[in-house]
């Protein structure tokens, strides 16, 4: 047999190896997002335990400072302040502790085993742990090398999740947001609803309303502009087959009684599988939303599969 | 099959990342962790139960990050990198009896992937191959390479690394077949 598609893919399948390759997918490098919530102990006593715990070193941890975390200076320009400080580098960031950067003034943070973050001019960060940090203000840039839904940036609208690599997030002094992903993914999530931002792609996000409906950068104006002010009309009539990230989240944004119309584009735009129907997709279900998001073909989403899937 | 000019150039740009990363750049060390970890996972995949690989693979790249000050030559990179890896699967078994290879229908049991029944299976199968066949399988098949980028990333020639897919393929076939 000829082996060529065995060496690089060229030529035509070889039955065999396609469906090997079929098989063990699941068990490619980050394919596991949920392996920390599945070797959570589950026992009640557990959890009883855990909030004794808490309890105690809450009061203990009242009594000594807070502890420092992973993230450390690795450099700075202008007025950075940490802890009331003039912020140094090779300091740690302590939990808890408020990091602010003046007008025209930067700092960059590095934790060996998460990523850096670059802090712009007229911010505020905190560090609650490792692996949370929150942006109260100003605009952050990360690029995280832990492994996807380990690294979360909270802001006053939504929490931004890491999914794998970088990103560029800018909270103003109203508390609204704008996430941008240069690579791989990052989850937007608010009370529960939540938008999957890949890499070109943005989302807006407003307090009190969480993040909003995803798009791609290079898409039309008319669509962005149609999205900023909620008109779906005009949003569906912008949309092109490129759209289709933007169209899937509407699926599950819109009220019932204008899905029809989203996912009447959405199958125009968009190859649906042969096993969709327009009522599954209509009644939400989770499969048919699944495989509606399956459809997008968008490469690197191998997170998906241990993602919570909350619809 | 030709080793293409494209593969030539992959390797430049590593080479680049490597020695800015060697002087301390770690948005390059990031970008190697991007490019290099499917390789170091897929080398952990052929050694230790697929539970722990996936955290290793943070190990290794630590170690490195460590290390790479040390390195000479951005060529040496590939081999340094795939040994770091193959010494940490090796540490991971010595000394310590929590992590001695278990039965694998125990072993599934404990914070596996979520994975069918015949991923595991083809796994072990794989695992039961010669070294060198059993890790370029794994790199091919589990992650999902293809031969130049195998040869590029590991530093292999890339005959070597046909030959390795041909034989080790021939040798998993007769097994799946008595298998069925």
């Amino acid at each position: 047999m000829n082996d060529d598609y065995l060496w690089d893919r060229s030529g035509p399948p070889d039955p065999e190896v396609a469906r090997l390759e079929e098989t063990l997918a699941p068990l490619r490098y980050r394919h596991r997002a949920g392996l920390v919530e599945a070797r959570r102990p589950r026992v009640w006593w557990a959890a009883a335990a855990a909030v004794l715990l808490a309890a105690v070193a809450t009061w203990q941890v009242s009594l000594r400072p807070s502890p420092v975390t992973a993230w450390q200076v690795a450099g700075l320009e202008g007025n950075v302040r940490l802890g009331g400080r003039n912020a140094e580098v090779s300091m740690t960031l302590r939990s808890g502790q408020l990091l602010r950067t003046g007008a025209d003034s930067q700092i960059t943070l590095q934790a060996d085993q998460f990523g850096q973050i670059d802090l712009g001019s007229d911010s505020e960060l905190r560090a609650a742990t490792d692996q949370h940090v929150l942006l109260d203000r100003g605009q952050l840039h990360a690029f995280i090398w832990s492994r996807p839904g380990v690294f979360q940036v909270a802001t006053p609208s939504a929490r931004a999740i890491d999914l794998g690599c970088e990103y560029t997030i800018q909270v103003t002094a109203a508390g609204d947001g704008l996430l941008r992903v240069s690579r791989g993914w990052v989850a937007f999530q608010y009370k529960g609803h939540e938008s999957f931002i890949p890499a070109g792609a943005a989302c807006v996000t407003r307090k009190q309303e969480g993040p909003g409906i995803p798009y791609f950068e290079d898409t039309s104006e008319a669509l962005r502009e149609a999205l900023r002010e909620g008109a779906l009309d005009r949003v569906l009539a912008a949309a092109t087959p490129h759209d289709g990230l933007t169209l899937w989240h509407l699926l599950t944004r819109v009220p019932a009684s204008d899905r029809a119309r989203v996912y009447d584009r959405f199958a125009a735009l968009v190859e649906v599988p042969s096993d969709v129907t327009r009522e599954g997709v209509l009644r939400l279900d989770a499969h048919m939303i699944d495989r509606c998001w399956d459809a997008l073909v968008l490469e690197n989403t191998e997170w998906w599969r241990g993602w919570e899937r909350k619809w | 099959m030709i080793y293409t000019g494209m593969n030539a150039c992959a390797t430049e740009e590593d080479d680049s990342l490597i020695l800015a990363a060697a002087a301390g750049d770690r948005g390059a060390f990031g970008e190697l962790y991007v490019r290099y970890a499917r390789m170091v996972h897929g080398i952990l995949l052929a050694r230790v139960p697929p539970r722990d690989a996936e955290d290793l693979v943070q190990d290794v790249f630590v170690s490195a990050m460590r290390q790479l000050r040390g390195l000479r030559t951005a060529a040496a990179f590939r081999g340094w990198l795939a040994a770091i890896a193959r010494n940490r699967a090796m540490d991971y078994f010595r000394g310590n009896w929590r992590n001695a290879p278990l039965d694998e229908a125990v072993e599934r049991q404990h914070g596996a992937p979520a994975a069918p029944e015949d991923a595991f299976m083809v796994l072990e199968l794989i695992k039961s191959l010669p070294e060198a066949y059993r890790e370029t399988l794994i790199l091919r098949l589990v992650e999902g390479m293809t031969g130049p980028e195998i040869a590029q990333r590991t530093g292999l020639t890339p005959d070597s690394v046909r030959v390795n897919l041909c034989r080790g393929m021939k040798m998993l076939r007769e097994l799946l077949g008595g298998a069925e």
